[in-house]
């Protein structure tokens, strides 16, 4: 036996040996309530009390009140109540849940901050504010559905879950923006929030289980768009970061689309020669790791885009229709030699390329396995 | 999960108590626990055993003790070894343990002796994998199949590998290699 056949057996012993002793999900649920509740005594579970607020008391009161005064100074103390019962009910709606009177206050309080933010940097920081209410939010509409719940109480959770996202593209564009424009020591500080907030939000939704995976991957995407900002600005020399915490930040992110792979053909979102295919720029990427971690990140990047592509598609890896008149004709008029011959009938292609299927590729691979294993 | 990560959380753990933080650890670390403690245990139900056991003795070992960890994957997999040797030993598989009663998670230091009992694995392996699974329970010095089932049986990486291990990355490596030509040469006796 060859030792590439050798490691390629330990590798499907390995493959085979984690199938069968995987945790389910049950049994990560029924051994976290186990150790919760041996470790429970060595906490006090902090109750929050819900505080109701001085002003919308104040308010209650005021509005209960009959006013017999002079015109100006009623019209002064209406001013008043106004600017005051404005300030309460904001206040008061601070915890509020879609579906509440309050809620829209809330929403709309948070669009005035918004709009009168006076910098990219500071709306960047709001939609994060925002995104962690809305996360807060999130966790504790999906606690109450129950096979009681209507389609409007779920219509509800992925309304609050589309906020987050929403929120989440505007932090990431922002800090795209901010990449470009600003100096290194704003965007370090700018990165650190973000990488701080999207840890406070992973935690949060992540309570939610599953249902929280569009989320979750918005969230990953942002750490992505902030990591790739600071390995290019550290190569740079713009930064002076610890390369060792970097390059362990980079491994994370390989071994995070590793992982998503495998759950992608366990879940048989994709088959294993699209696995395959991804895992080259997986493998592509761990190389990388030692020369430079853009280039690494990058192969990173190209192998989530395909995970993305593949698991989306509707028609997964065999062939779609393309119907593009103007290319169509640009490829058969090459063809035929400029003759005019045109053909508007719709190109079938295939969306593995054919080379792929072909022996050349398969040497072609294995050549790379080889070149590869040796490095291990 | 990084190590700034790491640290965040067992800061929370030492200086709240937070269980939520701990959560975050024990579904990090527990499929990976269960992977090196099922192939040592007869049965599925032992192994869910101790790997809870793992995590509760953590959980302790965190709130009262104030040293900074390094590298928790290192300690996760010492109290893993630590209550395996001691489920040897209660299993009267062993004849001596030093310092049974009182282990140290500073300083392990146990030896197995009979290593290669019949202890049956409790994973249904297909046919296929148990002749490389034979030839890799007769791999000696331990340390080479030590390392080659770290790497392709619990997937750890070679930083991860250097951690428990104690040794530099490049030494990992270079272990990897050896084990694995020295497991080619059984395999072709």
């Amino acid at each position: 036996m060859t030792e590439k056949e050798l490691i390629k057996n330990l590798k499907s012993y390995g493959k085979e040996f984690r199938n069968q002793t995987k945790i389910s999900e049950d049994q990560k649920k029924a051994g976290w309530d186990y150790i919760y509740s041996k470790i429970q005594e060595d906490f006090d579970v902090v109750q929050e009390k819900v505080k109701t607020s001085f002003f919308v008391r104040l308010a209650e009161n005021i509005a209960a009140q009959r006013l017999m005064l002079k015109p100006v100074a009623t019209f002064s103390l209406v001013l008043v109540l106004f600017v005051v019962f404005s300030f309460a009910t904001v206040n008061a709606s601070n915890n509020t849940l879609p579906g509440n009177p309050l809620y829209n206050f809330k929403i709309a309080a948070e669009k005035t901050r918004y709009i009168l933010a006076f910098s990219e940097e500071s709306r960047a920081k709001m939609s994060l504010d925002i995104a962690k209410r809305r996360a807060n939010e999130f966790t504790a509409l999906i606690s109450r559905i129950d096979s009681s719940s209507t389609q409007e109480n779920h219509n509800t959770v992925t309304y609050v879950s589309d906020q987050i996202k929403n929120h989440l593209t505007d932090v990431k564009d922002k800090f795209s923006k901010m990449n470009s424009e600003k100096n290194s020591k704003d965007v370090l500080a700018m990165a650190k929030v973000i990488n701080n907030d999207m840890d406070d939000i992973t935690e949060e939704v992540s309570k939610a289980g599953g249902g929280a995976k569009d989320v979750l991957d918005e969230v990953d995407d942002i750490k992505m768009v902030v990591l790739a900002v600071l390995v290019e600005r550290q190569e740079a020399g713009d930064l002076n970061l610890s390369k060792e915490e970097l390059e362990e930040e980079v491994v994370e992110q390989i071994a995070k689309i590793s992982g998503e792979v495998d759950q992608a053909v366990y879940e048989e979102d994709i088959n294993e020669e699209q696995a395959g295919l991804i895992s080259e720029n997986v493998q592509a990427a761990e190389v990388l790791v030692g020369e430079s971690l853009s280039e690494s990140l990058a192969k990173v990047k190209e192998a989530k885009g395909l995970l993305n592509d593949i698991s989306k598609s509707e028609v997964k890896g065999v062939e779609i229709v393309v119907e593009q008149e103007d290319m169509l004709e640009e490829v058969v008029e090459e063809e035929n030699g400029s003759e005019g011959v045109t053909s508007t009938e719709p190109v079938v292609q295939s969306a593995v390329d054919p080379f792929f299927a072909s022996e050349a590729w398969e040497l072609e691979q294995e050549e790379k396995v080889e070149e590869f294993e040796i490095k291990i | 999960m990084t190590k700034m990560k790491e640290k965040k959380l067992v800061d929370k753990v030492r200086r709240k108590k937070d269980p939520e933080a701990f959560k975050i650890l024990y579904d990090t670390f527990q499929q990976k626990v269960y992977h090196k403690i099922v192939r040592r245990v007869p049965s599925t139900e032992e192994a869910e055993d101790l790997k809870q056991e793992v995590f509760l003795k953590l959980w302790n070992y965190i709130i009262s003790n104030d040293r900074e960890i390094e590298y928790l994957s290192a300690l996760i997999y010492k109290i893993a070894q630590n209550l395996i040797a001691e489920y040897y030993v209660n299993q009267g598989l062993v004849k001596t343990f030093k310092d049974k009663d009182k282990i140290d998670l500073d300083e392990v230091a146990w030896k197995i002796e009979d290593k290669k009992e019949n202890i049956e694995y409790a994973v249904n392996l297909k046919m296929e994998f148990r002749e490389l699974k034979i030839n890799l329970d007769k791999l000696e010095p331990e340390e080479y199949r030590q390392v080659i089932e770290l790497r392709f049986l619990e997937e750890l990486s070679h930083r991860e590998i250097s951690e428990i291990l104690d040794k530099p990355e490049g030494s990992v490596r270079v272990l990897l290699h050896r084990a694995i030509k020295k497991l080619q040469s059984i395999m072709d006796i």
